[in-house]
C-alpha cells in the first residue's frame, strides 16, 4: 500500500519528520517499508508555465501545428505535435537555449518553420510516464510561474505492508485515522453528500447471489463529458504512482485509494437492455478483459453481467466492451461488496491482479458502500458535469453493529499496564468505536446500572473516580477484525506502544553467564573424551609429601600452597595446588588393577597463595601411559610418546584458539630433559606437557613411561572467549603437491625449516607437511635427512608445472640462503 | 558358401568356449576378424565376384561378421562377470572379527549429572555463575543469618584455612554450602536475578559410605517483584520431571535453614522401591534431593536488596546425592577413586 505525505494531510494536520511518522506508523502495526522523496526537479527547474494563445496547422505538416504562446514576458512561437495544443491551454513551457536534463533546448527550424522553445509532456519533464500530449495546467496557474511552484514542491511515497487483518487501512483515509489516533490528532473526514429525491429504479439491478454479492448500489449519471482529468486530481494519482486515464475512471481510483473500497464505472449505453445482473458466470463462457487477455470462466465466478454478456469480473476487472471512453455519455457507477473468499478463488485461478482485486480479497465492509458511492458522484458530477438520475441499492441483510464489553481490570491484567477507564475510552473513540454503555460495581451485583453513560454524558458522574466494572463499545463497521474483549485489548496497546510495556524480569535480567566459557569447557571436555581420555575427579585435599615429589622450585607458585587449620589426616592437610599428583596417584592404582592403554584427564581447581591471597584457578592436567592406540588383529599397535600426546593437545588448542603454539622447554623440573614442551599464545605461558622423568615417576611408584600435561584453563577459556570464525574464500582449483628432500644438520628444527619455507611464498604454499625423518647410512653424524610435501594451489588458477617448478625453486633457495643444506 | 559362413561361426563359437580370460578373447577375435583371417580374405575378393553374385555374398559377409562379433562380445561379458566373481570370492572374510573401533574415553558420572542439571536450568533461563570454594565467614554465615554460636561455624563442622594475614574477625574457610554465591551475587546485583550456581562444598565429615569431606551442590536462586513460593515449587517440579522422569512424585516437608523461611526439604519418591520402603530410602519410601525456600529478609537486608519490595526463593540441591541414587551406587567413595573399570562403566 502506498500513500503520499501531501495526500494524508487532507485528512490530518501533520507536523512531525518523516522519520518519527514512520516510526510511529511501524510502532502501531503499520510496518514502513519504505519512504522515498521524489526527484524531478532537476529536470523542470527551466521550465515555465505558459499559455497557447493561438494554434494553427503547420503548412508542411498535417502532424503538426504552430503555436504562439505566452511565458508572461514575451510571445513565442513554437512548433509542436501534440494533440492537446489547443488554444488557451495552460501548459509547461521550455525557451530556447535552456537545459533539459542534460541536454540543450535550441531555437530550431522545423519543416521551414522557426521553433523557439518546447511545450512538454509530464514524461519529456520526468514527472511521470504519461507521454498523451503536453502538460495541462489548471487554468489558474499564472504565466511565467515556475513549473516546481505549481507541482506540489515535495512529494514524499510512503510504502507500507498492511496486515490481512486490517481491509479499512487499503485507504488513505483508514492510515490517516490510525494516525489521527496515535498521535492524538483530529480527522477530517471527507464530507459525504446525500441525494434526495432520485428515482429508485428496482429494475436496474438483479441480484442473484445475496451470499457472493451482499451489497450492490448502482447509479445511472447521464450526459457526463468524459476528458482529461483537472489538474489537482492527476497529481493526486500520481502521487500515488497511478496512471491517470480519463476523469471518470480517475474519479473512481481516487475513491478506491481514499476508502480503500474499489468502484467501477460502466459505459450505460453498453450494458445491453440497461440491466445489471450480479450472477454466477456459466461454465464455458468466456470473457475478454480490460487488459486484452481472454478469460475462461467457471460457474463459481462471480459476474456483473448485462442482459447478455458479463461486462465484468466481480471486484476483479471490467471488460473490454463496456469501459468508459471519451464517447461515452452515460454511465452506471457501481458501488459494491463482494464474497471475499470467493474474489480470492477466482483471483488465484486467472491469475489477474488488480488493485481492486487485492482489496475485495480482504473482506471489506458493505457500510462503506453507500458513502463511496455518493463522494464518487459527487465528484463525477462535479467534473464530469452530467445528471444523477436514477439508483437502485441492492442490500438484502444491512450489517448489525456488534457491541462489546472491554472491564479495565482484564486490560491492565493483559497488558500490565494501570490505564483508567477514561484512558481506553480516550483510545478507542479514536478508533471510532462508539461507547455506549458503562457497567460500575455496585454493591448490589444484579443491579446493572444502565444509567451511567448519561450521567458520564451528562456530566455528572467522573468515571476515572468510579470503580469501572466494563465498558461497553459498539464496533465500527469497518473493523470486520475486531469482535471480542482481547482484539479490542490488542488495539489499546497497539496505541499505548508496545515499546512502553516494561519487562517483568521473569526471562529476560542481567546476564551473568558467560555462554563462551561453558561451551569451551565443555568441548574440551568432550574432545578429550573422544581420544580416549577417562575424566577423573580428585579431592582438593593434598598430600604435601607427594608434592615435594615433583621437585618444584622454592618461588613455584605451586609451592605456595594454602593449608587447612583443621584438616581430617596429615596426608591431605593441604589444598592442591597441582592437579598432577592426584592423577598420578589414579594412574597408580588402576596400574595396580592391572589396567592398561591408560588415559586420563581432571578438569579441576587448583588453589594457592599469591601475596596473601587465597587464589582458585581451573587446571586441566592429563596423563598417557601405554599403547596410544590399542592391539589389534589387523593393525599395528601405537604405543604412546611424546608425538601422540603432542598430537592431541596441539589440535584441542587449536580448536580453542589457532595462534596457540608450542615449543621446546626444559623448566618443567619434573619432565624428562629434552622432552619437555611449553604451550604458548604469544608470550603466555598457558602449561606444558612432555614426558614425566622416570626417577620421579618412580617416586609416585609408576615403572612406565608416561606423558602429561598440564594447562591453566582459565587462560585458555579467556583466548577462546575472543575467538570467532569467519569464511574465508575456498580456492577453487585443485591442490597439487611436491615432495622435496634434502640434509640439514640435526640442530636445525622442523618448526624453523617450515617457517623458512612458508616464507616463500605465502600465497600458493598451502600447506608443507614433513612426511619422513631419516638417520643412518650415508648421512654424516650430527645430521639427517628430511622429506617435505609441498601443498601448493592458487586461487588465480590451476598451476602450472613452470610456476610449480619455479616455486620449489626458490624453496631451495631459501633453505639454501638460511642453512647448508644438501639436496637428495 | 553358405555352409561355409555356418562353418565359420561354428568354430568362433567352439573357440570361445575355452576361452575365459581377455588375452585368449583377443587372439580368437584377430584369428576370425583380423586383417588375415578367413573372413577378412573373403571380403576382400568380393570385387572379384560378378554383379550378380556380389550384393547376396557381401550380405551374407556381413551378417556372418555381425554375428561372430555379436558371440565374442557375448563372451567378453560373460569373462567380466566371471572376473568380478571371482574379485568378490577372493575379498570374502570372516567379518564377525572385531572392527577398529576408536578408543574413547568418557565424562565422570558427576559431570555427567552436572550437565544434565546445567542444561534444564538453563531451559528455564537462569544463569550459570561460578563461585569460590575458598570464602570467609562473613559470606559462609553471617550474611546468611546464620548466628554467631550456630554450631555449624564449629571446627568439628567446617574446615578453616591456616591463616594468611591477620583474618582473626573474619576467618577463610572453604564454603559448606553454595549459598554463598547467593550472597555474592546479590552484594553486586539488583534483581531480576535468576541463577544457579554448581561447584564443590566441604564439611568436616569423616569420609563412610554416605559421606565426604568434599561434595557438589547445585545452587539456584530467582528474585524478582513477584516471585512466590508457587515459582519454587514450580521449578522444582520441572527439575525433578526432567532429572527423574515423568511420572516421578515429589514433596515438600518443613524443615529448617537459616537463610530461608519457610524452608523445605525436597524429597522423591524413592525409585526403587515405589514407596513401598527397601534398604535405599531407609525404608521411608522417599528420597531426599535437597533443600529449598524462600529467601529470609534478613539475607536481603544484608546485601543491600529491599526485601519489601522484592522476594526470591533460593534451593540447593546435592549433586553427589542425585548421582548416587541415579546409578544406584553403593558408596560415595566410589566416584572418587577412580577406578577406570568403574568410570569406563558409566561413560
Amino acid at each position: 500500500m502506498k500513500f503520499s505525505y501531501k495526500w494524508l494531510q487532507n485528512y490530518i494536520d501533520l507536523n512531525i519528520s518523516h522519520q518519527k511518522l514512520a516510526d510511529e506508523l511501524t510502532f502501531s502495526g503499520i510496518e514502513v517499508e519504505a519512504v522515498n522523496q521524489e526527484q524531478y526537479f532537476q529536470y523542470i527547474e527551466n521550465v515555465k508555465v505558459a499559455e497557447i494563445i493561438s494554434t494553427q496547422i503547420h503548412p508542411n505538416s498535417n502532424n503538426l501545428f504552430i503555436c504562439k504562446v505566452s511565458d508572461g514576458s514575451s510571445i513565442k512561437q513554437v512548433v509542436c505535435g501534440a494533440s492537446n495544443c489547443d488554444e488557451g491551454l495552460k501548459t509547461a513551457f521550455i525557451p530556447a537555449d535552456s537545459t533539459l536534463g542534460d541536454s540543450i533546448i535550441k531555437n530550431a527550424m522545423i519543416k521551414g518553420i522557426k521553433s523557439e522553445g518546447m511545450l512538454c509532456s509530464e514524461q519529456d519533464l520526468h514527472i511521470s510516464d504519461n507521454h498523451d500530449g503536453i502538460i495541462s495546467l489548471p487554468l489558474s496557474a499564472k504565466n511565467g510561474t515556475p513549473l516546481q511552484d505549481v507541482y506540489e514542491s515535495k512529494n514524499v511515497l510512503y510504502e507500507v505492508e498492511i496486515t490481512p487483518n486490517r481491509p479499512d487501512l487499503l485507504g488513505i483515509l483508514g492510515i490517516a485515522r490510525d494516525i489521527a489516533a496515535i498521535l492524538n490528532l483530529s480527522l477530517q473526514y471527507p464530507q459525504i453528500p446525500t441525494y434526495k429525491g432520485i428515482d429508485h429504479d428496482p429494475n436496474l439491478v438483479d441480484n442473484q447471489d445475496y451470499h457472493l454479492c451482499p451489497r450492490y448500489l448502482a447509479k445511472v449519471i447521464k450526459g457526463v463529458n468524459v476528458q482529461e482529468s483537472p489538474f489537482w486530481l492527476r497529481e493526486k494519482l500520481r502521487s500515488v504512482n497511478i496512471k491517470p486515464v480519463n476523469n471518470i475512471v480517475d474519479i473512481t481510483n481516487y475513491i478506491m485509494l481514499e476508502f480503500g473500497h474499489p468502484l467501477h464505472a460502466f459505459d450505460y449505453d453498453l450494458i445491453k437492455d440497461g440491466k445489471i445482473v450480479v450472477r454466477k458466470a456459466k461454465s464455458g463462457e468466456t470473457f475478454t478483459a480490460l487488459n486484452n487477455k481472454n478469460y475462461d470462466l467457471q460457474d463459481t465466478d462471480l459476474v456483473i453481467a448485462d442482459s447478455t454478456k458479463p461486462v465484468a469480473i466481480a471486484g476483479i476487472i471490467g471488460n473490454i466492451g463496456s469501459s468508459i471512453t471519451k464517447h461515452t455519455k452515460n454511465i452506471v457507477l457501481e458501488a459494491a461488496n463482494f464474497n471475499y473468499v470467493s474474489i480470492r478463488q477466482t483471483t488465484n485461478r486467472l491469475k489477474i491482479n488488480t488493485d481492486s482485486a487485492y482489496r475485495f480479497q480482504r473482506n471489506l465492509s458493505s457500510h462503506t458502500v453507500s458513502d463511496i458511492s455518493d463522494r464518487a458522484t459527487e465528484l463525477i458530477l462535479d467534473i464530469c458535469g452530467g445528471k444523477l438520475v436514477s439508483y437502485c441499492d441492492s442490500y438484502p441483510s444491512p450489517i448489525v453493529q456488534k457491541t462489546v464489553k472491554i472491564r479495565p481490570s482484564r486490560v491492565n491484567k493483559i497488558l500490565t499496564t494501570d490505564l483508567s477507564a477514561d484512558q481506553i475510552i480516550n483510545y478507542l473513540e479514536k478508533l471510532e468505536f462508539q461507547l455506549v454503555n458503562v457497567g460500575l460495581f455496585t454493591s448490589d451485583s444484579d443491579n446493572n446500572n444502565n444509567n451511567s453513560i448519561q450521567e458520564i454524558k451528562s456530566g455528572n458522574l467522573n468515571i476515572s473516580d468510579s470503580k469501572v466494572n466494563y465498558i461497553e463499545f459498539s464496533i465500527t463497521h469497518f473493523r470486520k477484525d475486531v469482535s471480542r474483549e482481547i482484539d479490542i485489548i490488542e488495539e489499546i496497546i497497539r496505541l499505548y506502544g508496545y515499546n512502553r510495556i516494561k519487562t517483568t524480569g521473569s526471562s529476560s535480567r542481567i546476564i551473568l553467564t558467560d555462554k563462551n566459557r561453558l561451551t569451551s569447557k565443555r568441548m574440551i571436555a568432550d574432545f578429550l573424551s573422544y581420544c580416549g581420555f577417562l575424566e577423573v575427579i580428585n579431592s582438593s585435599f593434598a598430600d604435601k609429601k607427594q608434592l615435594n615429589f615433583l621437585e618444584l622450585a622454592d618461588n613455584d607458585y605451586r609451592h605456595s600452597y594454602i593449608e587447612l587449620d583443621n584438616p581430617i589426616g596429615s596426608d591431605s592437610s593441604i589444598l592442591r595446588s597441582s592437579l598432577l599428583p592426584g592423577i598420578l596417584q589414579n594412574l597408580r592404582l588402576n596400574i595396580n588393577n592391572k589396567q592398561d592403554n591408560l588415559k586420563l584427564f581432571e578438569l579441576g581447581r587448583v588453589y594457592y597463595d599469591q601475596d596473601n591471597m587465597a587464589i582458585e584457578k581451573l587446571h586441566l592436567s592429563g596423563i598417557v601411559a601405554g599403547d596410544h592406540r590399542k592391539y589389534h588383529w589387523k593393525y599395528k599397535t601405537i604405543k604412546a610418546d611424546i608425538f601422540t600426546v603432542k598430537g592431541t593437545i596441539e589440535k584441542l588448542l587449536e580448536k580453542v584458539n589457532d595462534k596457540i603454539t608450542s615449543k621446546p622447554d626444559d623448566s618443567q623440573p619434573f619432565l624428562q630433559k629434552g622432552q619437555g614442551l611449553s604451550l604458548l599464545y604469544g608470550k603466555k605461558i598457558l602449561g606444558f606437557m612432555g614426558k614425566l622423568d622416570p626417577l620421579i615417576a618412580k617416586q609416585f611408584e609408576i615403572e612406565q613411561p608416561i606423558y602429561i600435561f598440564d594447562i591453566d584453563l582459565e587462560e585458555i577459556l579467556l583466548i577462546s572467549a575472543v575467538k570467532e570464525k569467519h569464511y574465508k574464500d575456498i580456492i577453487r582449483y585443485p591442490d597439487v603437491e611436491r615432495d622435496i628432500s634434502f640434509i640439514v644438520d640435526r640442530n636445525i628444527d622442523h618448526a624453523d625449516i617450515v617457517r623458512k619455507i612458508k616464507e616463500t611464498n605465502h600465497q600458493l604454499i598451502q600447506d608443507v607437511l614433513l612426511i619422513d625423518e631419516f638417520i643412518g647410512k650415508n648421512i654424516q653424524v650430527n645430521h639427517r635427512s628430511l622429506t617435505y610435501r609441498l601443498v601448493l594451489s592458487s586461487n588465480k588458477g590451476t598451476l602450472t608445472d613452470d610456476t610449480i617448478q619455479k616455486l620449489v625453486d626458490k624453496v631451495f633457495n631459501q633453505l639454501s640462503v638460511n642453512y647448508e643444506i644438501k639436496k637428495r | 558358401m553358405e555352409k561355409h559362413f555356418e562353418e565359420l561361426i561354428q568354430q568362433v563359437k567352439i573357440a570361445l568356449i575355452d576361452a575365459d580370460n581377455d588375452h585368449q578373447l583377443n587372439n580368437i577375435k584377430s584369428s576370425f576378424l583380423g586383417k588375415k583371417s578367413e573372413l577378412m580374405n573373403m571380403m576382400k575378393k568380393l570385387g572379384s565376384l560378378s554383379a550378380d553374385e556380389r550384393p547376396r555374398v557381401g550380405k551374407q559377409l556381413n551378417l556372418t561378421k555381425q554375428k561372430m562379433e555379436s558371440l565374442i562380445q557375448q563372451r567378453a561379458h560373460e569373462i567380466e562377470k566371471l572376473k568380478y566373481d571371482r574379485t568378490i570370492q577372493a575379498e570374502s572374510i570372516d567379518l564377525t572379527m572385531p572392527g577398529l573401533q576408536p578408543q574413547i574415553g568418557g565424562l565422570h558420572p558427576l559431570t555427567q549429572t552436572q550437565r544434565k542439571i546445567e542444561d534444564i536450568f538453563i531451559t528455564l533461563g537462569f544463569d550459570i555463575v561460578e563461585g569460590n570454594e575458598i570464602e570467609d565467614e562473613y559470606h559462609n554465615f553471617d550474611a546468611l543469618n546464620t548466628p554467631p554460636n550456630h554450631p555449624a561455624r564449629n571446627e568439628m563442622d567446617t574446615f578453616y584455612i591456616k591463616r594468611l594475614q591477620d583474618d582473626s574477625n573474619n576467618r577463610l574457610l572453604l564454603r559448606s554450602q553454595t549459598s554463598t554465591v547467593q550472597v555474592r551475587i546479590m552484594e553486586n546485583n539488583q534483581p531480576p536475578i535468576k541463577i544457579i550456581s554448581i561447584g564443590r562444598c566441604y564439611r568436616n565429615d569423616k569420609p563412610d559410605r554416605s559421606h565426604s569431606p568434599f561434595f557438589h551442590q547445585v545452587e539456584g536462586l530467582c528474585v524478582n517483584d513477584n516471585t512466590t513460593f508457587a515459582d519454587l515449587r514450580d521449578i522444582l517440579s520441572y527439575f525433578a520431571t526432567m532429572m527423574f522422569g515423568n511420572d516421578i512424585e515429589w514433596r515438600f516437608r518443613p524443615h529448617f535453614f537459616p537463610f530461608t523461611e519457610p524452608s523445605a526439604e525436597f524429597d522423591i519418591r524413592c525409585f526403587s522401591c515405589k514407596g513401598a520402603g527397601c534398604s535405599i530410602c531407609k525404608q521411608s519410601g522417599w528420597l531426599e534431593i535437597g533443600g529449598a525456600g524462600m529467601v529470609d529478609p534478613n539475607v536481603f537486608d544484608a546485601v543491600g536488596i529491599d526485601s519489601e519490595r522484592f522476594t526470591g526463593y533460593a534451593f540447593g540441591l546435592g549433586i553427589d546425592r542425585i548421582t548416587l541414587l541415579k546409578y544406584r551406587l553403593p558408596d560415595i567413595r566410589i566416584l572418587f577413586e577412580n577406578d577406570v573399570r568403574f568410570l569406563k562403566q558409566l561413560c
